[in-house]
C-alpha cells in the first residue's frame, strides 16, 4: 500500500497544474467558509428591517454549531473537488500511462489501488482543510471554550469526510467509464446539476431520497440558523445512521463498478 | 535452465468482426533478437500487448518463463507498445522514477541508462520538451530499467528521421551485445534484417513463417541462367542435387541455391553435361522478397 501511494505521489507532486487546481479548490473552501457568516449576516439584517420581530442573531461560527454550519457549507463545492478527480484520472488515459503502467507490471488490483488511494487522500485533504477552518473560526467565536464543546458535534467531520469520499468515488467512475476529461465533466455536471434535481422533482419522494447523490447530500442536513428558527423551521441536527450506511453502499458500488471496468478492460 | 522464454499456443483476439490475432502459436527461446514482422495492422501489438497483460486475449495462452500470467513476470520484461508513453509535465529521471518504483528496483541504474540513451545532459527537462527522438530513446531507456532479461520494442523507430532510425538501431545492437533476448516488431523488413537473429513473419493475425533470419537469407541464393536449349537446362537443373526448385521463366530458368554450392560448382556441373551457359547471375535474396513471397503464396 505504502508502495502505491509513492507511485501516485510522484505522478502528482511534481506537477504543477495539480498544486494550482488543489489550491484553487482549498482557497474555495476557506474564502467560502470564512465569509459566510458576513453573508448571512446582510441577509439576515436586511431581513430584519423588513421584520416585525428582531431576529436573534447566532453566530455560525460558535462551537459545537460550527462543526454542522461549516460542513454544510463545504459541501456545496463537492462538484469542485469531483473536478479534480476527473481531471487526474483521466489524465492516466489520455496519457495512455495506465497501460504502461501494466506492461511495466502494475496489476490491474494495483491500478484500482493507486485510483482509491487518490480519491482517498484527496478526501482526507478535504476535510482537514474544513476542520482546520472550524478550529481557526471555532475558537476566535466561541467564549469560553470547552473541550466537551469541540468534541460534541465533531461527528459531523466523518459525514463530511464520507459525503466527499462519496462523491469521488461517483467521479471516478464516470472517468474510468468514459476516459475523456471534457466527456466526464459534462457527464457529471448534466448528471449532478440536472438529473437527480430533475429526478427529485418528478419522482415519489420517497424514491427520489434514495438516488445516490441525493444521499451523500442528506448526510449532513441545514444547520439551524436565526433565520430559520425565525421562521420556526427545525432541521435535523444529528446524523442519520440509515444515511451513512447508504452512502458507505453507493461509495462500494461506484468502486466495485470502477474495478470490474479496470479489471476487464483492454487497455 | 528453461530455455523457453515466451511460448504461445493458439492465441486468438477479436475486435467485433475483425479478426486481429488468428490462432498465432510462437516459441522465443533466451537469447535470441527475435523480429516480429508484418504490414501493419497485421495483429504484432495486439499481440504484445496480449502477453504484456494490456489487452484480453479470447482464446488460447501464453507463457513467460514456463509461467501464467502474473506481474511478477511481467516486471522482469521491458517493453515499448507502439508509442512512448509518458508523464509530459515530468522529466526523464522522475518518469524513470516512476517506472523504477512499479518495477521494485532501486534508482541507482538511471544515471547509467540517461547516458547510455543519450538524455543525460537533458534529465531535467519536462518530457513534452523532448523530440520525437529524445522521447523514443527515453522509451528504450525505460524499457531498460532494473536490467530485464527480455526487451520488447513495438516500431521502434516508428516516426522518426534517418538519424533518429540509426540511433535506435545502434541502440539495439548495443543492447543485443550484452546478450538480452530482444523481441522486435517493425513493419520495416529491412530493419529487422539487419537487427535480428530470428524472425517470424505475420499477416492478418497469423503466423506466416518463423525461423532464423540467416536461413532465410545468407543461404538461399537465387539464380538465373541462359543457354540456347532452355528446355535441356531444366532437365539437367532437375537431376542436379545442388539447386531447389528450377523453374522455366520467359528466357531463362530459374533456381535456388542451397547452402554448400556455388555458382562455379553449378557451372561446372552443367559444363560437364555439355551445356554451355550464356547467362549466370545469382542474387542473395532478401528478407523483402521473402515477405513478398510468404505473403503472396498466402494470397
Amino acid at each position: 500500500m505504502k508502495y502505491l501511494l509513492k507511485i501516485e505521489w510522484r505522478k502528482h507532486a511534481k506537477n504543477p497544474i495539480f498544486w494550482v487546481v488543489l489550491g484553487l479548490y482549498i482557497l474555495s473552501i476557506t474564502v467560502e467558509l470564512f465569509g459566510a457568516e458576513a453573508f448571512i449576516n446582510r441577509v439576515t439584517s436586511n431581513a430584519s428591517k423588513n421584520s416585525p420581530i428582531p431576529i436573534p442573531s447566532l453566530s455560525i461560527y460558535v462551537f459545537p454549531y460550527v462543526w454542522h454550519s461549516l460542513t454544510y457549507l463545504a459541501g456545496f463545492l463537492k462538484p469542485l473537488l469531483a473536478f479534480v478527480v476527473i481531471l487526474f484520472i483521466t489524465n492516466e488515459f489520455t496519457f495512455r500511462t495506465i497501460r504502461q503502467h501494466l506492461i511495466n507490471g502494475l496489476s490491474r488490483e494495483e491500478v484500482f489501488l493507486t485510483k482509491f488511494i487518490f480519491i482517498l487522500a484527496l478526501s482526507i485533504i478535504s476535510a482537514i482543510v474544513v476542520s482546520i477552518c472550524v478550529f481557526i473560526l471555532g475558537i476566535v467565536h466561541t467564549n469560553d471554550l470547552q473541550f466537551e464543546m469541540i468534541a460534541t458535534k465533531s461527528g459531523f467531520l466523518w459525514a463530511y469526510f464520507l459525503e466527499v469520499f462519496g462523491i469521488c468515488s461517483f467521479a471516478l467512475m464516470i472517468s474510468i467509464l468514459l476516459k475523456r476529461s471534457g466527456l466526464a465533466i459534462v457527464v457529471f455536471s448534466v448528471y449532478f446539476f440536472i438529473v437527480e434535481p430533475v429526478l427529485g422533482f418528478k419522482l415519489n419522494e420517497n424514491i427520489a431520497k434514495y438516488l445516490p447523490l441525493k444521499t451523500f447530500g442528506r448526510l449532513i442536513d441545514v444547520p439551524n440558523t436565526g433565520l430559520m428558527k425565525l421562521f420556526g423551521v427545525n432541521f435535523r441536527e444529528f446524523i442519520e445512521p440509515m444515511d451513512v450506511l447508504l452512502s458507505i453502499f453507493y461509495s462500494f458500488i461506484f468502486l466495485l463498478i470502477t474495478y470490474l471496468v479496470i479489471k476487464k478492460r483492454d487497455a | 535452465m528453461e530455455n523457453n522464454l515466451l511460448s504461445i499456443k493458439d492465441l486468438s483476439k477479436n475486435y467485433g468482426r475483425i479478426r486481429a490475432v488468428d490462432k498465432l502459436s510462437l516459441e522465443i527461446r533466451r537469447g535470441e533478437v527475435f523480429g516480429i514482422l508484418g504490414p501493419n495492422g497485421s495483429g504484432k501489438t495486439t499481440t504484445l500487448g496480449i502477453v504484456l497483460g494490456a489487452i484480453s486475449l479470447d482464446s488460447g495462452s501464453y507463457q513467460w518463463f514456463g509461467e501464467k500470467h502474473n506481474s511478477g513476470t511481467i516486471r522482469r520484461i521491458g517493453s515499448i507498445l507502439e508509442v512512448p508513453l509518458f508523464y509530459p509535465f515530468l522529466d526523464a529521471v522522475d518518469n524513470l522514477k516512476l517506472i523504477a518504483d512499479i518495477k521494485r528496483v532501486s534508482y541507482s541504474g538511471i544515471d547509467d541508462i540517461l547516458h547510455q540513451v543519450g538524455l543525460f545532459q537533458r534529465r531535467d527537462s519536462a518530457f513534452r520538451t523532448y523530440s520525437l527522438g529524445m522521447k523514443q530513446r527515453l522509451a528504450v531507456g525505460a524499457a531498460l530499467l532494473g536490467n530485464p532479461e527480455v526487451l520488447i520494442l513495438d516500431e521502434p523507430t516508428n516516426g522518426l528521421d534517418p538519424q533518429g532510425i540509426a540511433e535506435i538501431r545502434n541502440l539495439i545492437r548495443s543492447i543485443a551485445k550484452m546478450g538480452k533476448t530482444i523481441i522486435l516488431a517493425s513493419h520495416l523488413l529491412d530493419e529487422v534484417q539487419k537487427i535480428c537473429s530470428h524472425v517470424a513473419v505475420m499477416d492478418h493475425g497469423k503466423c506466416l513463417f518463423s525461423g532464423k533470419v540467416d536461413n532465410m537469407l545468407g543461404n538461399t541464393r537465387m539464380v538465373e541462367l541462359g543457354a540456347d536449349d532452355l528446355t535441356a537446362l531444366l532437365t539437367h537443373l532437375l537431376s542436379f542435387e545442388g539447386v531447389i526448385n528450377p523453374v522455366m521463366m520467359d528466357g531463362y530458368v530459374k533456381a535456388e541455391l542451397k547452402h554448400d554450392v556455388t555458382p562455379a560448382d553449378l557451372n561446372r556441373f552443367l559444363f560437364g553435361k555439355g551445356l554451355v551457359l550464356d547467362h549466370l547471375s545469382t542474387e542473395k535474396m532478401n528478407l523483402e522478397k521473402y515477405f513478398l513471397e510468404i505473403l503472396a503464396d498466402q494470397a
